[in-house]
């Protein structure tokens, strides 16, 4: 488990990290964190000749108010988002959703920016950035960018970020009064990254209604999207059982159902409509709390 | 008078490994060191057309590429020990490095080494293997069709079979009120240890002497193998296990490996350091890897008339040194705890393409119980009788010992209703059978399951054999020799309690010396559950004649007979006369001084002995775990595990309990986790831990244990080996809980591992 050479790029800023990756194009990889890129360079999935790591880049580790909702610096940790107050006032969900990423020591190291650029197919925090309807903000581009997080997610490990593009900010919006949170998600038994993930935003009007309801699904296919048939059916609609687990139905709607030993596609279009009822379940169970 | 036999003592050995001061193989440096790095078959079957290493050796830094052509003398190929059904002309070993054919992912086929361990990986990338690929083979029922044949010399696939059983089955099957039958797949499982292999090898040319350091179990027999294969005097090699990480029983071959490291420090007198990674680790060695037909005969009273086993082993596509190993065991363990008295067994061994197989905790137990103990709760449902009440009468009472099995085995003793009672007791099994009954339909589903296993300490009648060295310097300190080769047991401590006790000396003289190869003459290190059993029945056997001795000279000092000298406390008094006393020391001082020694004693204190243990003690676990599944899911969850075991006489209670927790969930794991999965071409689908499954601490619940100690009358001190005992009964605990809750469905059969998906999708069938 050892990575081919590699020339290592400590940039002071930003700035000076795109030119790196104008300048090496294809050649180059940012990290920012590493707890995905280091083990595929140490198992040599990823040849990757030049590293260009934004630890030494400043001013890009912070959680702030902004409008009502959160601005996160794309080098925050997991560690700093489970710890941070601001956090678990805004959605509660996402100290939870990061409470079943991998251990202590991943969560030390691992950063929202390189989770959401990684594009992991069966990574946690995505769902959850298509269902509070993030923005992802990028730099090194020909402008500055803010990429709505159901339109970031493109592809198995591939994002609508531009070569030299890279994640400074992820800015998440404010949240109607009475809205629930929550994450469920349906583990893989040895890496333990979700072989569904289900994050569900659901508010509730003043008839005691369905008001808004977002459902952001991870895992169940190549990206992680929002679950848009099965939102429109739950608006409007009176919370009960029945409305989830209709609404969960039409979850895998538009999935294209990945398939490996950790579980089939029909399997993981069943754990979709299993959690996805769970979690909007649970997220309106959380307005009454 | 036991001082210390019995106590829950902290481990000696703890202290060092918690505060990261072990000493591993990788942790030894030597100056001058090369690193390895093995290329290995990225192709399940295919015969190898040209290697060009010639890029790689042309990077500076890389001092050579060894492939088969440069093994000179070097014999290609590993050692074998012949086991019970295997035929000479069909042992086809491991080759050291493959020539013109590879037969299974991970084989090696080359070995780059380089001043620096970076370096030898680079240069694994720039060696050009063309390979003519073959079809492959690697479920063991298609590999019998022999369709591909891996070795076409000897024409098949099916290299072993193993015969074995008493009385007539059909009469059996045709008189039984019931017949009932499975087929059971037990797949291929890591034996994962946490630290995996590791090698350093290093020949002087001066002493023309090879040390080799190894993650091994069994440092005396890689010299002992090691030696002749470089046409070295035994005397010429020296094998040394310093700290191991776990073995397992897949760290008890001389593998092809180690062989290569040794050639290649002799041919450039260097050192040569080798430590394997988990995907290496991973691809290396499985163990399991069975599948069965079996049939049992019951009556509407719960008695078993008699049962038949089909079993097919695949072995992969080698013989490593016991490969053959767990065929013949699993024939004779399908016995498990019961008199049954009619047995038919038949076991046949298969080549594969994968990697060789071997005994992995338990070592053919595991296959056998998983069987046995799965088939009576399957015949409990067809008679409607609670399957904990069919084992209870069919269990061998405990004045039937010692008991011979209708499969060749002979009981020691044991009392196995007792203990299987106390498991149901502890486990509050029949409170769980009334929560079962009170469950709604909108909760998890729940189930409960018992096991009762058996397992022998020992091995062979060659294992069954043992040296110690016992020595009591002139200071009173006491030096001992154990061929015992431990990795996780706590020798060092148990072995101390028992000879402080046996020598009436404090703990902290002892001193318990192992696991090179210059200590002892001979030696089978630490497998088959054999280190207490063996080596401590040998060491103990040491410490008796050391007293005796030590006796005859306290007597002829003190003026007393040998026989009414008392050790005690560090010292030595005449049990009749108590004011007549001495140090243990000044004892040992005088052993040294022949001027103080009656007539005809030599001096010193020392005693070296060859032990045998006549037979084998075998040592029983009642395991009861209680399951929850998730209805829309299929998702399992153990919420409750109870097992009590008898492994005679206690050394040290709380020794016992750590290797029954990790054993026990070595089963677990086996039974919800683990597998290594391959395509249907004979790649590797689980190589790694993002994909091979392995429990972390948070989804096992606390685990209750306790404890029976039934003496065995095979040996002085009544013990028995405990080692692989809890991982006999484990998995089909598990297993059963988990069937027992889809029970109601109509779910008839589920394999190992049993995950999530599979439970859903028998729940869909049934529904």
């Amino acid at each position: 488990m050892i990575p081919a050479a590699f020339e290592y790029h400590a940039p002071a800023t930003l700035k000076e990290a795109t030119a790196l990756m104008r300048r090496f194009g294809d050649d180059a990889k940012v990290l920012a964190g590493g707890q995905s890129l280091i083990p595929m360079m140490k198992l040599r999935l990823a040849d990757v000749p030049h590293l260009i790591d934004l630890r030494r880049v400043s001013g890009l580790a912070y959680i702030k108010e902004q409008d009502g909702g959160l601005a996160i610096g794309a080098m925050t940790t997991y560690h700093e988002l489970e710890a941070s107050s601001l956090v678990r006032r805004y959605a509660p969900f996402i100290v939870e959703a990061i409470d079943l990423i991998a251990d202590v020591q991943v969560r030390n190291k691992g950063t929202i920016g390189g989770s959401a650029a990684h594009a992991d197919p069966a990574a946690d925090l995505p769902a959850l950035l298509v269902a509070l309807e993030a923005r992802i903000n990028t730099t090194g581009g020909a402008r500055a960018r803010h990429i709505a997080a159901d339109r970031f997610f493109v592809d198995a490990y591939t994002t609508a970020m531009g070569p030299s593009e890279v994640i400074s900010e992820i800015t998440l919006p404010a949240l109607p009064l009475r809205t629930g949170t929550s994450y469920r998600k349906f583990a893989n038994k040895a890496s333990h990254f979700a072989v569904v993930g289900a994050a569900a935003v659901v508010t509730l009007g003043a008839d005691g209604l369905c008001e808004r309801v977002r459902l952001g699904i991870t895992g169940a296919g190549p990206k992680a999207a929002r679950s848009k048939r099965a939102e429109r059916y739950l608006e409007g609609k009176a919370p009960t059982q029945e409305n989830f687990q209709t609404a969960a139905r039409k979850a895998g709607h538009g999935i294209e159902f990945l398939e490996d030993i950790h579980g089939s596609a029909e399997y993981r279009r069943h754990l979709t409509s299993v959690f996805a009822a769970r979690a909007l379940a649970e997220a309106v169970q959380r307005v009454a709390d | 008078m036991a001082t210390y036999t019995g106590q829950s003592l902290r481990r000696t050995e703890d202290e060092r490994l918690l505060l990261g001061n072990g000493n591993f193989t990788d942790d030894i440096v030597l100056p001058g060191t090369l690193h390895a790095a093995f290329l290995r078959s990225d192709r399940a079957h295919a015969r190898i057309v040209s290697i060009d290493a010639s890029a790689g050796l042309a990077i500076p830094g890389v001092v050579a590429v060894m492939t088969a052509a440069d093994l000179g003398d070097v014999p290609n190929k590993t050692m074998i020990v012949k086991r019970d059904g295997m035929q000479e002309d069909k042992m086809i070993p491991h080759p050291i490095l493959a020539t013109d054919r590879v037969r299974y992912v991970g084989e090696p086929i080359a070995i780059v080494v380089a001043e620096e361990r970076y370096l030898a990986f680079d240069a694994l990338e720039y060696i050009v293997v063309e390979y003519d690929p073959l079809p492959a083979v690697v479920d063991p029922r298609q590999a019998m069709k022999d369709e591909v044949i891996l070795h076409e010399d000897i024409g098949t696939n099916v290299v072993m079979k193993v015969l074995e059983g008493e009385g007539d089955i059909e009469e059996a099957f045709g008189k039984a009120d019931h017949v009932v039958g499975h087929r059971y797949d037990d797949p291929r499982i890591s034996a994962f240890p946490m630290e995996p292999r590791a090698t350093l090898a290093s020949y002087s040319p001066e002493e023309k002497r090879l040390t080799v350091w190894t993650s091994s179990q069994v440092p005396h027999q890689i010299k002992r193998y090691l030696a002749p294969m470089l046409g070295l005097e035994p005397d010429q090699v020296r094998a040394i296990a310093p700290d191991v990480g776990g073995g397992f029983g897949r760290k008890i071959e001389l593998w092809s490996d180690e062989v290569a490291l040794s050639v290649l420090s002799m041919k450039l007198g260097r050192p040569v350091k080798w430590t394997e990674d988990r995907r290496e680790n991973l691809l290396s060695t499985h163990g399991r890897a069975f599948t069965s037909d079996v049939e049992a005969a019951i009556n509407n009273d719960g008695t078993i008339l008699g049962m038949r086993f089909r079993m097919i082993a695949d072995l992969g596509a080698y013989f490593y040194t016991s490969t053959g190993g767990p065929l013949s065991n699993a024939a004779h363990r399908v016995a498990g705890p019961y008199g049954i008295p009619v047995m038919d067994i038949e076991v046949l061994g298969v080549f594969t393409n994968g990697p060789p197989t071997g005994p992995y905790r338990g070592a053919g137990g595991p296959e056998a119980a998983l069987l046995t103990e799965r088939i009576i709760d399957v015949a409990a449902g067809v008679i409607g009788m609670d399957p904990a009440e069919v084992r209870r009468r069919n269990f061998i009472s405990a004045d039937a010992f010692p008991y011979k099995t209708a499969t060749g085995y002979t009981y020691d003793s044991g009392d196995y209703q007792r203990a299987f009672d106390r498991a149901l007791e502890l486990s509050e099994h029949d409170g769980w059978r009334e929560a079962q009954r009170k469950r709604g339909p909108n909760e998890p589903l729940l189930g409960i399951g018992v096991a009762a296993a058996v397992k022998a300490s020992g091995g062979s009648a060659r294992t069954r054999n043992a040296r110690a060295d016992v020595y009591v310097e002139p200071s009173g300190a006491v030096k001992i020799t154990t061929e015992a080769s431990p990795h996780g047991q706590g020798t060092e401590t148990t072995f101390a309690q028992i000879a402080a006790d046996a020598l009436g000396v404090p703990y902290e003289s002892i001193t318990i010396l192992h696991s090179d190869s210059d200590m002892l003459e001979s030696g089978h290190g630490t497998t088959s559950s054999r280190g207490l059993a063996v080596a401590g029945s040998a060491m103990y056997e040491a410490l008796i004649q050391t007293r005796a001795k030590a006796a005859a000279i306290a007597g002829h000092i003190l003026g007393c007979a040998a026989d009414d000298v008392v050790f005690e406390d560090g010292k030595v008094y005449s049990a009749s006369d108590p004011e007549q006393a001495m140090a243990f020391s000044e004892l040992a001082s005088a052993a040294y001084r022949p001027e103080k020694l009656p007539e005809g004693l030599e001096a010193g204190l020392d005693t070296k002995v060859s032990f045998t243990l006549d037979s084998n003690p075998f040592g029983f676990g009642a395991h009861v775990a209680v399951v929850e599944v998730d209805r829309d899911t299929g998702d399992v969850k153990l919420i409750r595990y109870t097992a009590v075991h008898d492994c005679g006489i206690l050394i040290n209670p709380m020794v016992v309990e750590g290797q029954i927790h990790g054993g026990l969930v070595q089963g677990i794991s086996q039974a919800l986790y683990e597998a290594m999965y391959y395509s249907p071409d004979g790649q590797p689908l689980t190589a790694s831990l993002m994909n091979y499954a392995v429990p972390i601490a948070e989804e096992l619940p606390t685990l209750v244990t306790d404890s029976l100690e039934t003496p065995s009358p095979t040996n002085a001190m009544g013990i028995k080996g405990v080692g692989e005992l809890p991982t006999v009964g484990s998995p089909p605990a598990v297993a059963n809980a988990i069937m027992d809750a889809l029970a109601g469905m109509g779910v008839d059969n589920l394999d190992t591992p049993i995950t999530p998906e599979r439970v859903w999708r028998a729940m869909q069938a049934a529904r």
